[in-house]
């Protein structure tokens, strides 16, 4: 038996606990934080880290290889690949932020609906949900993309139209096993609404699956949003995205590799990262207490 | 098994009826006027008007729909202002090479996928099932058109091993220009292969069943090739019928990519030319093609085994 006095040991701050939480995550974990963090930040701060504009021409400079002062190469106009890819980045980011955390909830919300009410609700909403999922992701997108016109407002309708439903249907079979759960139980019996049970009660409860599943969605939507645009549905030129670099280098693919490859690396390192993180995360390894 | 067929025939007319219902509703409700894009929007209102009688969007809803799903049903979607030719006419010259492309992508991903399973699921968490997992996340972060075009440079551009645009048919035709495409397809739905046939082996290799004929002294190509392979492909085939809306919507990019005129590239081509009528028929197709083959593989798993048809009765 220690007879020292207890002191509480000095709480440490936000960020540092946040640190200390991510180093306690598995190795691959760790890794695929690293490699995200890195383009994170290279993203948000594209306009401070890019050494030139991504709409700068140089026709002094057209085609040249990977150098000190051209790191990623120049395209057929002189434009630093390098700049144009940290800006795509940035772009193709937002984006994908958008694309995939708008629909997240709104399916969340109609999978607890159709869970929580049974029957015809249920019957009416899963229906929904088959036959949205039963077209290809892609072919649904592009025909939305068609009715508003191509470019990014066409993919940020389309996508959330179509990506609820897969959110919908892993809420509402959990839904089905929460509501009876004692607590969920309870709501009824203390007289909640059904408002309040399923705003404040279920929902938290089913974010935690759909926040894992993101995961995966987050470079599901990135790549789908690069070849969109790459394929002439996303961005338009002359502004960067990933996808439209890609495009752009294609007619030059023999003789100047780097602007396809490139830009396409970057995008193959993003996935990388997210899917060890998502890996290590669905291992229920997620350690350091509740999350 | 009859009653199983019936109430799973009579899910995909339903779903099939929800797709015409979407494809046909989606011009109303998503913002934006297609007629107004396809004059490239500057039509004055007199112009809105006569494209729109022309394709009939000036008629009642209901009567336009009623229209449609006749079309539908009897196999007419419609003319093609900008070809101004029938649809099915226009898709159809489109359909083969998609087709074909579909079928050899999912064989690439067989080939590639089982092995690789297997040789992961036999030695867990070793230095090969590692290495594969690392080689899978890799391929599974790789955009479809960005592999595309690596493998169009160094096998078509570098090594001048197969041609990397265009479509040729026959036997050597189609290997010759189909192979780079399908590789690229594959390779991607490899990834989900190897996961899931993967992690269902593992579970399989543990039942008692297997402990039973290895004491029997069954050698290991035998236990797993004959014994457990049968009950883990189960799972693989749910995947596959799951993954063939991705293996379509791959050929869109793949067929652009490789400039292959099947039906994924007139996608493209139609979205590009403002065709609305073609994109919807598209649209509709493809989603179709979906249902049917779903169909048919929950058919062929309820043929193969019997829990799957009296679990579900």
């Amino acid at each position: 038996m220690s007879t020292a006095t207890l002191t509480p040991p000095a709480r440490p701050s936000a960020a540092g606990r946040l640190l200390r939480r991510v180093w306690r995550q598995p190795l691959p974990v760790r890794i695929g934080g690293v490699l995200v963090g890195i383009l994170v930040f290279a993203a948000v701060f594209a306009p401070l880290l890019a050494p030139y504009g991504q709409n700068d021409l140089d026709f002094n400079a057209q085609l040249q290889g990977p150098s000190l002062a051209h790191p990623m190469g120049t395209d057929d106009t002189g434009r630093d690949v390098f700049s144009r890819t940290l800006y795509g980045l940035r772009i193709d980011l937002a984006v994908v932020l958008f694309i995939t955390y708008v629909p997240l909830p709104i399916g969340v919300l109609m999978g607890a609906i159709a869970g929580y009410f049974g029957g015809k609700v249920d019957l009416v909403i899963s229906r929904i949900i088959d036959i949205t999922i039963a077209f290809p992701f892609i072919v649904l997108v592009i025909a939305i993309v068609a009715i508003v016109g191509p470019g990014l407002t066409g993919i940020m309708i389309g996508v959330p139209i179509v990506a609820w439903a897969l959110y919908a249907r892993l809420a509402r079979s959990e839904m089905l096993v929460l509501r009876e759960q004692p607590f969920m139980l309870a709501t009824t019996a203390l007289g909640y609404t059904r408002r309040r049970a399923i705003l404040r009660h279920a929902v938290p409860n089913l974010m935690r699956s759909s926040l894992i599943y993101s995961t995966v969605d987050l470079v599901v939507n990135l790549l789908l949003l690069a070849g969109l645009s790459y394929l002439g549905l996303g961005m338009q030129p002359p502004n960067a995205e990933l996808g439209t670099i890609i495009a752009e280098g294609q007619a030059n693919l023999l003789n100047a590799w780097w602007i396809t490859t490139l830009p396409g690396l970057v995008l193959v390192v993003f996935g990388v990262g997210v899917g060890l993180i998502g890996d290590g995360l669905s291992d229920g390894e997620l350690r350091g207490g509740g999350a | 098994m009859t009653l199983y067929v019936l109430r799973r025939l009579a899910l995909s007319v339903g779903v099939l009826f929800g797709l015409a219902v979407v494809t046909f509703f989606m011009i109303h409700l998503v913002p934006g006027d297609p007629v107004q894009l396809a004059l490239g929007g500057r039509g004055t209102p007199e112009a809105v008007a006569e494209v729109r009688g022309q394709l009939g969007l000036d008629r009642p809803l209901l009567t336009q729909f009623g229209d449609f799903l006749g079309g539908v049903v009897t196999g007419d979607l419609g003319l093609s202002v900008a070809q101004n030719a029938p649809v099915t006419e226009i898709i159809g010259q489109r359909l083969a090479p998609s087709a074909i492309l579909i079928v050899y992508g999912l064989f690439v991903a067989l080939v590639i996928g089982v092995p690789l399973a297997i040789i992961a699921a036999l030695r867990p968490n070793g230095v090969v099932d590692n290495g594969i997992r690392l080689v899978t996340t890799f391929a599974f972060a790789m955009p479809a058109f960005w592999l595309g075009l690596m493998l169009a440079l160094i096998f078509g551009l570098s090594l001048k091993w197969f041609p990397v645009s265009g479509y040729e048919s026959g036997i050597g035709g189609i290997l010759r220009t189909l192979t780079l495409p399908a590789v690229t397809l594959g390779l991607s739905l490899a990834v989900v292969v190897v996961r899931t046939l993967r992690s269902s082996l593992l579970e399989v290799l543990q039942t008692e069943y297997i402990d039973a004929a290895r004491s029997r002294g069954l050698g290991e190509w035998r236990v797993v090739g004959r014994h457990a392979l049968r009950n883990a492909v189960m799972a693989t085939i749910t995947v596959l019928s799951v993954d063939i809306g991705f293996l379509i919507g791959g050929t869109v990019v793949v067929e652009s990519v490789f400039q292959i005129p099947g039906a994924g590239s007139l996608l493209v081509e139609s979205v590009r030319a403002r065709d609305y009528e073609l994109v919807q028929a598209i649209a509709l197709i493809a989603g179709a093609a979906v249902v049917l083959l779903s169909l048919a593989t929950d058919l062929l798993q309820a043929t193969i085994d019997p829990r799957v048809r009296l679990a579900k009765r």
